[in-house]
């Protein structure tokens, strides 16, 4: 396959189905991560019985999804897929299995970095008499909002990579096409022209969440 | 006014029960500066920490004001708070946020209008000397500095008292004193009562009134820091570690001048008096808050002793007897 016949024929098509089924799936897993990393944050440092076996509980849960081999939970969420009302062979389909394993990944993620928020910062707020939610809201997630920045590009990374996958349940993306166009059928130049987008998005991914890290530090 | 009535306290680790506050009784009047003073372990913090309810105690009662505080939860401590600033060691400012931000946080939750915030955050800026650095990030400025806005940001809903736990601990002598001053304008412009935790030997000099000493979470005494000085109280002294070199011959005396009177006109009257000569080994004047004390020691022949002491005896001095010049 020539350089121009990749540019002119895949490159727009499967550039832009990546960036849809990471992007949405990024969208939903930030929301639902930074709630749910919050929680194990909250339920974490709370001195109470119950709340503490509630941490242990939600924590074994992550755990479990996130020791998940991603190819495996493809075709385990499946019928989930399913059940959603979504096309389980599609590019739709694949944003199902994508995003259950980005919410864990970017709530330990989150959960991480809220944990590094200097303590004393949130005592200071406790004594100025704010309540639990301004705590969490306007003190700890926006002090630890350069390290969740740092994590979410680190996510975002990890997503490229898992969508590569997508070809497994026949939905598209520039993985899948140096998988099917260059392994599959031994044409060396598609492969390259895939993996070198990829590498050229990837960086440029790397280059713009260092620049937000800069800005909201 | 916050009266400590037997108020004990216990952590409980794993393998022992260590006692924080034991059965400490205390009063702190309005629009004084009260030092509590202990060495690192001593349960000060703790106690400080109580009036706020950042610890809760076991047992007696904590009133601040008519409240019993131990009694208070949810929406009602959290308003309760909101009367009592507080600063710490390490600062505690937001590092995200510029100075701006961090002082208006507390106005910002309060639900206060952009105007009004604007307004008051000036206010306070100019109260701490920080008018120039409002857009700055924390990064940007000094100790002192952060201590400022985080000065700024507890004075924003008007408190009655602050608490400050170690809050100079982290600074320079210079910042220190600055920090001081500024506290002391702050009970004397806006007449709020300020508990200041401290190791600190200079803090308690310049800034406190009167100061409660603490040890393993019990209150040793409590009184006006000069006069628990001039007592040479036994309990301050656990706290000063002073290396007093003095000779190993002869009697070692050591003088306390009291406010009433001046040390060189009895020194020198006395050598004429008695007709004996003695050498001075050191003195030192110390401030407390606009009072200027002195300590001088002396050491005289052991013939000459007694009639020193009984002529001593006789005036305003206050005498002790430093035992062994070798210790």
């Amino acid at each position: 396959m020539s350089l121009k016949t990749y540019i002119t024929e895949y490159l727009g098509k499967y550039l832009l189905t990546t960036l849809e089924m990471v992007g949405i799936t990024l969208l939903i897993g930030a929301v639902i991560g930074t709630i749910l990393g919050s929680l194990l944050y909250i339920t974490r440092k709370s001195k109470k019985k119950w709340v503490q076996v509630l941490y242990k509980v939600l924590d074994f849960i992550v755990g479990l999804i996130r020791s998940f081999p991603f190819y495996i939970l493809i075709f385990v969420l499946l019928p989930f897929t399913r059940l959603l009302g979504l096309r389980a062979m599609s590019n739709e389909g694949f944003i199902v299995p994508l995003t259950i394993a980005a919410i864990p990944f970017i709530g330990k993620i989150i959960e991480g970095s809220l944990i590094e928020v200097n303590e004393g910062v949130v005592e200071a707020a406790t004594s100025l008499g704010l309540s639990p939610w301004q705590i969490i809201t306007r003190v700890v997630l926006r002090e630890a909002l350069p390290s969740i920045v740092s994590g979410i590009t680190l996510s975002l990374i990890t997503l490229i990579g898992y969508s590569a996958m997508s070809g497994a349940v026949g939905a598209d993306s520039l993985g899948s096409f140096a998988y099917n166009f260059g392994m599959i059928s031994y044409d060396t130049a598609a492969m390259l022209y895939a993996v070198g987008t990829i590498v050229i998005l990837v960086v440029l991914v790397q280059t713009i969440g260092n620049f937000i890290y800069k800005l909201v530090k | 006014m916050i009266v400590f009535e037997h108020v004990k306290k216990t952590f409980k680790s794993k393998n022992n029960i260590v006692s924080a506050i034991n059965d400490v009784s205390l009063t702190i009047e309005d629009g004084e500066i009260f030092g509590l003073v202990g060495q690192s372990g001593a349960g000060k913090s703790t106690l400080l920490r109580t009036i706020n309810q950042l610890e809760k105690i076991d047992s007696g009662s904590i009133l601040v004001n008519g409240v019993d505080v131990s009694t208070l939860k949810g929406k009602a401590l959290r308003d309760f708070r909101k009367g009592i600033a507080m600063i710490f060691q390490h600062f505690s400012i937001m590092e995200t946020q510029t100075v701006y931000q961090n002082i208006a946080l507390p106005l910002v939750c309060e639900h206060w209008k952009r105007k009004d915030i604007d307004a008051r955050v000036h206010e306070l800026a100019e109260i701490v000397g920080l008018t120039e650095k409002l857009q700055s990030k924390p990064r940007e400025l000094s100790g002192g500095q952060k201590q400022r806005v985080a000065i700024a940001r507890s004075l924003a809903l008007n408190p009655k008292i602050l608490l400050c736990d170690e809050a100079t601990s982290a600074l320079d002598p210079i910042t220190t004193d600055s920090i001081l001053d500024l506290l002391k304008k702050i009970n004397k412009d806006l007449g709020i009562t300020i508990i200041i935790v401290t190791h600190q030997m200079e803090v308690i000099k310049s800034a406190c009134k009167r100061i409660a000493i603490l040890k393993d979470g019990n209150l040793l005494e409590v009184g006006e820091t000069d006069d628990l000085f001039l007592s040479s109280s036994s309990a301050l002294k656990t706290l000063v570690v002073e290396d007093e070199i003095v000779p190993t011959t002869g009697k070692n005396i050591k003088l306390y001048f009291p406010k009433t009177c001046t040390a060189e006109s009895i020194i020198t009257k006395m050598a004429r008096d008695l007709n004996c000569d003695f050498s001075i080994v050191w003195g030192k004047l110390e401030k407390f808050q606009e009072l200027v004390l002195g300590t001088l020691i002396i050491n005289v022949s052991e013939e000459n002793f007694d009639r020193v002491i009984e002529y001593l005896g006789k005036t305003d001095v206050r005498v002790e007897i430093i035992e062994g010049g070798d210790r």
